[in-house]
């Protein structure tokens, strides 16, 4: 089953290459149904039980490890992997115009890109993990150098130079704990890290910073975020519904699923390190948002301020705050996803999204305009969407795990987030027309690019009265992983049950480590 | 079993059935059928008010409910699902219908139906009629959800929710700029306060575990908990003052009252719904609401709100007196008068401040559907130094402002707390309850009662408030006219969609105050139905706060009618006096603008001054700063040196790459050999990663 679902993006990127590359609407309906198939396919994942497989693959070279093809689902998995199939038929189907008579082209690379995502959430093995997550960057450079701005050769190699170099002391790390352990599986490494690097702690200081390093860039978290907005504002908006949608998510995914279980009192001694980033990352990000006059500058910097919150709560342990950053992965994957969509469409039409650029725009487009106060009220985590159950849980744990203090400064993004969004509603919304050639350019949604963003805004608002499946499935994981963290941290409230997070999975053969 | 949930749901599919129109016929010329969309509109919030009857009716069948040793007040209280679980903390998605549910429930739904009524009328001719219905319902789903909500999280939903429907309809207007950043004002503000609420919400949780109402209200009341609440003094206040910091903010109090006068911009309907009779009154709401933690907090919290109340009160009487534009003067009014809310509130008088709150909605409502009546028959002339002896305006042979003018009559008596009015029952209340209050403080010189001191202030503010009130009608009505002959002969009639709910919340602005007529006690029959109504949720609080000395009246309540009564005449004579000839100072025409003159006009603004100063620039100079050094100045040079440097190895390995197709691949096995090299890496890195360290650890200490 999972093997399918991996392998089921991978079949549809080859048989789109054989579609007509002349004939774009082709190549458009059959990603779009072949990626709503994956889409159906994977939602067993979070309504089903959890799966694990696991097959020994090669032996990594040097080390001895035996690499397994060892994959599972638990809820954040499985809700991760929710938003990246679900955002695939959603952005093919948002750039329809954008990707024009390349379409072929956009969907052979979305696809690859779908599958490597998949893989990434999906691997229980460092290597399988590794391969994944580094891959995805090819068909998003791609995407980028193909479709983007006028700056695209650079943002494509900003992001590219950013991520490589973040890796790279992951790849050191991982090699060495292989080398060092005798095995590259995650549960086999949780679990017997602490004993096999016991007489090194600088050691582990270090493995955990080559993890933290890679994980940091794709967040991003301050100050590695030097890639995110040139990258954004060159990137389609098609895709980087992908990009801020589900890619960046991966990296707080990374922190969850491998660096607070591997690394626990490494996470515990530099929490508040982290914790003071990611408060800069959300207050700096929501401020700098405040002074862009480019829409997808701003959203940009709107990400990186929610991904701050979202790293703040991470560390500060509280239950509640790990929950909430479950919810508020996925709850941002559907509002982020909805605007960019929506900057996107803007840009399409006038090639343009500078804020001065239209006026009044209300009355030519008011389907645009409704659709976007919309998600822009979702992005400000408006009580009823999915991004208010995320940002409440988040503040709550925050304030419960670090105090009055910490939840007061994280929590003036409520407030700045709601003046750079009304800031480029009223700008291009509101007030008197000015720009008349790009205003004439703009023409009212299409109904296809309607329903894309339309199915995003029911979800979020769905979910925000009923989170129930996401925070008892994803959260609950979520809460769990960062439980021994917690413990480390001296939390008293620590959930007490880590025992699923800590024991092996899969009961493999656990080498002796070397001495 | 009456379904509660239908309540709210019933403007809002009235919210979507209308915006669904509203944007199909977007396009069109004519848009959307206006019989239909009015039909949708003003029956949804009707049929709300009937189904709050319904289960009023349900309610008063409950006995008391017991439940260990705190009793709570009989309720419906349906939970739904599931709303949050995460950690140890859980809430269900419930509403709470208690008598002082459906005390606010049945003014928001029946006075808010009688403004939808008026709105039709008003907005007939308006361009986007239907979308401005839609904000209407959706606005009183919101208000609903707020006042039904069963925990602080689905109040905040319709506490947002009403942040929003106000943003948009003070914006409704959006061609003009101005309307746009009251809007965006008004919203961001509204933030501020939400912040508090959020916070103030967590730091309850971590005192009684839970958000719900009626576990909070158990939790309080239960006398094991003693000690804790003891223990958790400081969390208690905390949670108490930011939750009051967020009612300054949707109350208009000191320090987030800028917004209110500023979102006078909306549509007169929307200032008489959402501005003056519901959505304001929310704070003052939430206050009594959460009682129970109010009186347990220290005495200084309550004395805080009791201090913000009186001082807002002032400063909003002293501001209504320098308006020129007529809803800015009601404006200020309303943030007076909500000051005397919260000043009865702070002296835990939570009966008493709702029924100012009640009493209120029914004679600013008036004032304002009256003031839209004038505004609606002049052409959208809002400015009182161009109006003048409008109810003898005769055209075609018929006055059409007579009875505009007759309401405004009868909500201006009511205000001013002249004998049997609605706010003289109210207003006597509250300066009675300050006048018995225990409220201590000490400010270097001995105990000084403060409560009494808030009291007197409040008898001159009442004066004040007599003042500024007969100004307003002095210059509208008994004053010679300033209106050109012209304007004379077009002024136009007060169609019956406006007139009917004028004349019932006219009506409703003087006998309203009968259902709490406290001098009424002959043949031991008074006319306390409002007390007696929400006292099973309120009593058990307010007793408390009083330390058990129920109806202890130290004075009369004869002295304080008869002192309140006199300082409204006084006032009255006195703005009869200096505006009987009309406007004074500066004419109409050297100002053309409505913004206010004479002595206060600079200090009115002075808030907006001193906030644009303090916040607005320095947020936008740090915002400009971050952006243009750290951002493209340090990370972005830094990123292209890294960039740079890549490109030209990049390029210097492609060559080669060319070149030496063997050489490369040779080069590339040496690279994986050097990587079996790790354990030396290793080492390396140990030692550089040691420094990097010890420098971090000094940096964070």
């Amino acid at each position: 089953m999972l093997y399918l679902l991996i392998s089921a993006p991978i079949f549809a990127a080859i048989l789109t290459c054989f579609a007509s590359g002349k004939d774009s609407d082709a190549s458009f309906r059959l990603g779009l149904v072949l990626s709503l198939v994956i889409a159906a396919l994977g939602v067993p994942l979070v309504t089903g039980p959890d799966l694990q497989v696991s097959i020994p693959w090669f032996t990594l070279w040097g080390t001895g490890a035996q690499v397994h093809l060892s994959l599972a689902s638990d809820g954040l998995s499985g809700w991760l992997i929710q938003l990246v199939t679900w955002l695939t038929p959603i952005a093919i189907l948002g750039s329809r115009r954008q990707a024009g008579s390349r379409m072929r082209e956009f969907v052979v690379s979305v696809f690859a890109m779908e599958a490597l995502m998949i893989g990434a959430l999906l691997a229980r093995d460092l290597v399988v993990f590794f391969v994944c997550y580094e891959g995805m960057l090819i068909p998003m450079v791609v995407i980028i150098a193909v479709f983007g701005g006028i700056e695209r050769r650079t943002a494509a190699m900003w992001f590219f130079l950013y991520t490589m170099l973040g890796s790279i002391f992951m790849l050191v790390g991982i090699w060495f704990i292989a080398w060092k352990m005798q095995t590259t599986e995650l549960a086999a490494i949780t679990a017997g890290i602490a004993a096999a690097f016991e007489d090194s702690p600088r050691t582990m200081t270090l493995l955990f910073w080559s993890f933290v390093l890679a994980f940091a860039v794709k967040v991003p978290l301050v100050p590695l975020h030097g890639w995110q907005s040139r990258t954004y504002a060159e990137t389609p908006g098609a895709g980087v519904v992908l990009l801020a949608g589900a890619m960046a998510k991966i990296g707080i995914y990374g922190f969850l699923r491998f660096v607070l279980p591997i690394f626990p009192e490494q996470s515990a001694h530099w929490a508040d390190l982290f914790i003071v980033l990611g408060l800069i990352g959300t207050v700096g990000g929501a401020l700098v948002a405040i002074a862009q006059d480019d829409a997808k500058r701003m959203l940009a910097y709107s990400s990186m301020s929610h991904l701050g919150l979202v790293m703040v709560g991470i560390f500060s342990f509280a239950p509640e705050a790990l929950n909430g950053a479950a919810v508020q992965m996925v709850a941002h994957g559907f509002s982020v996803a909805a605007l960019f969509l929506l900057v996107g469409y803007v840009e399409s039409r006038a090639q343009t999204v500078g804020l001065d650029d239209f006026g009044a725009l209300a009355d030519r487009t008011p389907i645009l305009a409704v659709l976007f106060v919309m998600a822009a009220l979702a992005s400000a985590a408006l009580p009823g969407t999915l991004n208010f159950v995320g940002e409440f849980e988040l503040l709550l744990g925050i304030f419960n795990g670090s105090g009055f203090w910490v939840a007061a400064i994280a929590g003036l993004s409520v407030i700045l987030g709601v003046v750079y969004l009304l800031i480029l509603i009223q700008r291009w919304f509101y007030g008197k027309g000015h720009g008349a050639s790009n205003r004439d350019a703009m023409t009212d949604l299409g109904s296809a690019e309607a329903i894309a963003v339309i199915a995003l805004l029911i979800a979020s608002f769905f979910f925000g009265f009923y989170p129930k499946p996401i925070s008892d499935r994803a959260g609950r994981v979520a809460e769990r992983l960062g439980a021994p963290a917690a413990t480390k941290a001296g939390r008293p409230d620590a959930v007490a049950s880590d025992a699923a997070a800590r024991v092996p999975a899969v009961s493999v053969a656990t080498p002796a480590p070397r001495p | 079993m009456t379904p509660l949930w239908l309540i709210p749901v019933l403007p809002l599919i009235g919210a979507l059935i209308n915006g669904a129109l509203s944007l199909a016929g977007a396009r069109s010329k004519i848009g959307p059928n206006r019989a239909f969309v009015s039909l949708i509109a003003v029956g949804m919030p009707a049929l709300s008010f009937l189904f709050t009857l319904f289960a009023a009716i349900q309610l008063s069948e409950y006995p008391k409910m017991i439940s260990g040793e705190s009793v709570i007040a009989p309720s419906l209280h349906p939970e739904y699902w599931t709303w949050f679980s995460a950690g140890s903390f859980h809430l269900s998605f419930g509403l709470l219908f208690d008598s002082l549910t459906s005390m606010m429930l049945l003014f928001v739904t029946g006075i808010g139906t009688l403004i939808h009524l008026y709105s039709v009328g008003y907005m007939w001719s308006d361009r986007g009629f239907a979308r401005f219905m839609s904000y209407l319902n959706l606005f009183m789903f919101s208000m609903i959800i707020l006042v039904l909500g069963g925990s602080l999280p689905v109040t905040f939903l319709g506490w947002e929710g009403v942040g929003l429907c106000s943003y948009l309809l003070i914006g409704f207007w959006h061609k003009t700029t101005e309307y746009n950043d009251a809007a965006r004002k008004a919203f961001v503000v509204n933030r501020i306060g939400d912040l508090g609420f959020l916070i103030g919400a967590f730091a309850l949780v971590s005192v009684c575990g839970s958000l719900d109402y009626r576990d909070i209200a158990m939790w309080f009341r239960n006398t094991d908990n003693a000690g804790a609440i003891a223990g958790a003094e400081g969390m208690i206040a905390l949670a108490a003052m930011l939750i009051f910091f967020g009612c300054t903010g949707k109350s208009a109090q000191i320090p987030l009252l800028t917004w209110l006068p500023d979102a006078m911009a909306g549509p007169t309907p929307v200032s008489a719904l959402i501005h003056a009779a519901t959505m304001v009154t929310s704070g003052v709401y939430l206050v009594a609401r959460l009682g129970d933690v109010y009186v347990h907090a220290p005495p200084w919290v309550l004395a805080t709100i009791m201090v913000v109340g009186c001082l807002t009160a002032v400063f909003g009487a002293v501001a209504g007196l320098f308006q020129n534009d007529i809803k800015k003067a009601l404006a200020y009014s309303t943030v007076s008068q909500l000051g005397f809310m919260f000043m009865a509130a702070g002296a835990a008088a939570f009966d008493v401040a709702l029924f100012h709150v009640f009493t209120h909605a029914f004679f600013k409502a008036t004032l304002f559907l009256g003031a839209g009546a004038v505004i609606h028959s002049l052409h959208h002339e809002q400015d009182m130094r161009r109006m003048g002896g409008l109810h003898l305006i005769t055209v075609n042979g018929r006055k059409p402002l007579l009875l505009t003018y007759a309401m405004l009559c009868f909500a201006w008596f009511s205000i001013l707390g002249l004998p049997l009015g609605a706010g003289f029952m109210s207003k006597d209340l509250i300066l009675e309850r300050l006048a018995v209050g225990h409220t201590t403080t000490d400010l270097g010189f001995g105990p000084l009662n403060l409560s009494l001191v808030v009291c007197v202030v409040g008898l001159v503010t009442a004066g004040l408030t007599a003042v500024y009130m007969t100004r307003v009608m002095m210059l509208t009505f008994w004053s010679p006219s300033r209106l050109s002959d012209e304007a004379k002969a077009h002024v136009s009639p007060t169609p019956l969609t406006m007139a009917i709910p004028l004349v019932v919340l006219g009506v409703g602005s003087l006998v309203s105050g009968f259902l709490w007529f406290e001098m009424f006690n002959v043949n031991s029959i008074r006319l306390d139905i409002f007390q007696q109504y929400l006292a099973p949720v309120l009593a058990p609080a307010q007793q408390l706060a009083a330390h058990g000395e129920t109806d202890a009246h130290h004075i009369s309540p004869w002295l304080i009618a008869a002192a309140g009564t006199s300082a409204a005449v006084i006032g009255l004579i006195i703005a009869v006096l200096r505006w009987r000839r009309g406007p004074t100072g500066a004419s109409a025409e050297a100002h053309p603008s409505s913004d206010p003159t004479g002595f206060g006009a600079a200090w009115t603004w002075s808030f907006d001054r001193v906030y644009h100063a303090l916040i607005v620039l320095p947020t936008r100079w740090i915002s400009l700063l971050l952006y243009w050094i750290v951002e493209q100045a340090l990370v972005g040079g830094i990123t292209y040196l890294v960039a740079e440097v890549a490109t030209f190895l990049g390029d210097g390995y492609a060559t080669l790459q060319r070149g030496r197709m063997r050489a490369s691949l040779a080069l590339s096995i040496a690279g994986v050999g050097a990587l079996l090299w790790i354990d030396e890496i290793a080492i390396g890195l140990n030692a550089m990663g040691t420094v990097v360290l010890r420098f971090v650890h000094l940096m964070i200490g």
